[in-house]
């Protein structure tokens, strides 16, 4: 299986991506790039709130339970991880 | 025509001329008999129960203020507590929002009521609305043409008036293309002026929850309503209120406008788009605007970087989605790789599939300095290089794409021409910039364009032109 395929957890044969990595040489051959003045538009991590333990709402909690893919009776079933 | 269709209902409901349950049914017969595919789901039952419960307030002698009693529509990648939250994939067609995202519980809270989850592209990975486990949005005003995207259901429901507002999602121009292609008013406010929270992430230094309606005053409403600092988001920005009814129809004096050469000279621009936006800035001229002409990146350059930031984000962002606390999983795979695999190979569509294995492409060694840390810094001189030009021009006005809008099932087949017909709207994207997409004169919409924050200034200089100086360019 392609490398990229097991990167992204994708089987996914039918997939090309040729069209998309022609945006590659694109930007590499960007040249003269002035970043004066530039402002960063996405907010610095410096006014962090206090972590607070919030206790689940009982929907919420049982909105979540209700999504899980596969139950038996009250366990919630994960596939095997040790073989 | 109205100022503001909002105002106009809420004034029949106070008014007794129709009551707010025979209102929402209308708007849910309405979107029950469209052909156009625009809805994932249509919230009939509780829809109907809270417009009892203003009709109950009504009848009891008081008044509906606020968005109090008006159906509006929410694409389908924002989470509503109790509905089915698809984001238009196999992979979460049954997933069951747990909580409401803060843009839409807003709105809730100030009375708006939800009548339909609407047909995206998938994780809004798209600019037609073909990208989606449902099917094809078609056009508001030709079944034969794409209704744009990837926030397609939600532009097409408003110029139905099938709803009389919507909320879209705008990551690249999402909320701005499709707005031109149906022919409605849709807003990328500045980045981080909405909370984020609830809605899936896509490429979450851009994405941008924003409005459509019919008119600037409607737009401004619900964008008044949805704005604000919210620690749930940590990118969210404080910002004003607007004062909607100090709106002028004359233009500012002294208003200076920019249009980018790179843009109207593009060759693959639709000579009756560039004709349309020809005309507007004459009318404008005429009024005493100034027009300076500027230069800007390519269209490509533009395009490249955006999609490579994008693709980055996507793959890191949908990687959560695996089919192991939530989604449909392929079950009784003989291990764990397989599950992973087959999960998210079955879940995904052919585009979105394509998009995170690009994306992590990206990412990888070999790739990551030349491509993904260049795009970072070409994004940084497209930063620098909008602050310069707002320090001479108040506005920016560009069409919203080159293309008109392609025939269902083209673009599938070619997604590079899909990808090229964003390179208006991905700019301003990558600046966080606030983007109005205008029905004025020109098919497919015009973009107004102002400095970050500047989304009030925006609104005023598009109520003028909306009252004074538009032709409408409806159907």
């Amino acid at each position: 299986m392609d490398k990229l395929q097991q990167l992204s957890n994708i089987r996914a044969e039918e997939v090309n991506i040729s069209k998309i990595t022609d945006f590659f040489e694109t930007i590499k051959n960007v040249s003269d790039i002035s970043t004066e003045g530039a402002q960063d538009h996405i907010v610095k991590s410096d006014n962090l709130r206090e972590d607070e333990v919030i206790n689940c709402d009982p929907e919420e909690k049982a909105l979540i339970m209700e999504n899980f893919p596969a139950k038996q009776g009250t366990y919630l079933v994960v596939p095997k991880v040790i073989q | 025509m109205s100022q503001s269709i909002i105002q106009d209902i809420q004034n029949k409901l106070n008014n007794k001329e129709i009551s707010c349950v025979q209102l929402v049914q209308e708007k849910i017969d309405a979107l029950s008999a469209s052909t156009k595919n625009a809805n994932n789901a249509i919230l009939a039952d509780q829809a109907l129960k809270q417009a009892e419960a203003y009709d109950k307030k009504l009848a009891a002698g008081g008044k509906l203020t606020s968005l109090e009693g008006i159906p509006f529509g929410v694409k389908d990648v924002y989470l509503l507590k109790g509905t089915i939250s698809t984001a238009s994939s196999n992979i979460l067609k049954n997933y069951k929002s747990p909580y409401t995202a803060t843009a839409i519980q807003k709105l809730i809270d100030a009375g708006a009521i939800p009548v339909c989850k609407e047909n995206c592209d998938q994780f809004g990975h798209g600019s037609t609305n073909e990208n989606s486990v449902f099917g094809p949005v078609k056009n508001a005003f030709d079944d034969t043409k794409v209704a744009g995207g990837s926030s397609g259901g939600s532009a097409v429901n408003v110029a139905e008036g099938s709803t009389v507002f919507s909320i879209g999602g705008d990551t690249g121009g999402s909320i701005r293309q499709p707005a031109g292609y149906n022919k409605v008013f849709g807003l990328k406010p500045t980045y981080g002026r909405i909370s984020r929270y609830g809605l899936m992430a896509y490429t979450s230094s851009s994405d941008c929850v924003g409005p459509f309606a019919n008119t600037v005053k409607d737009i401004a409403t619900t964008l008044n309503v949805m704005s604000g600092k919210d620690g749930k988001d940590q990118t969210t920005v404080p910002s004003n209120e607007i004062d909607i009814d100090s709106f002028s129809a004359d233009i500012k004096p002294g208003t200076k406008i920019g249009v980018y050469k790179s843009f109207i000279e593009h060759p693959s621009l639709e000579p009756s788009i560039k004709a349309g936006f020809d005309a507007l800035i004459e009318k404008l001229k005429a009024k005493g605007v100034e027009i300076k002409e500027l230069d800007f990146f390519d269209g490509d350059t533009l395009t490249a970087t955006y999609y490579i930031i994008a693709l980055a984000e996507t793959a890191s962002n949908l990687s959560r989605i695996d089919g192991i606390t939530y989604g449909n999983r392929a079950m009784d795979r003989d291990n764990l790789a397989s599950t992973y695999l087959d999960t998210r190979g079955e879940g995904f569509s052919e585009e979105t599939k394509r998009r995170i294995i690009a994306g992590n492409q990206v990412l990888s060694v070999g790739y990551s300095d030349e491509i993904y840390k260049k795009a970072l810094q070409v994004r940084k001189g497209i930063e620098a290089k909008f602050a310069k030009d707002f320090e001479e021009v108040d506005f920016v006005l560009s069409p919203t794409s080159p293309l008109l809008p392609p025939t269902i099932g083209d673009s599938m087949k070619d997604p590079l021409t899909m990808y090229l017909s964003d390179m208006y709207t991905v700019g301003f994207s990558l600046g966080g910039l606030p983007t109005l997409s205008a029905p004025f004169d020109v098919p497919n919409n015009v973009q107004i364009t102002a400095a970050k924050g500047k989304d009030e200034e925006i609104l005023r200089f598009a109520y003028a032109i909306e009252q004074g100086l538009a032709t409408s360019q409806k159907g």
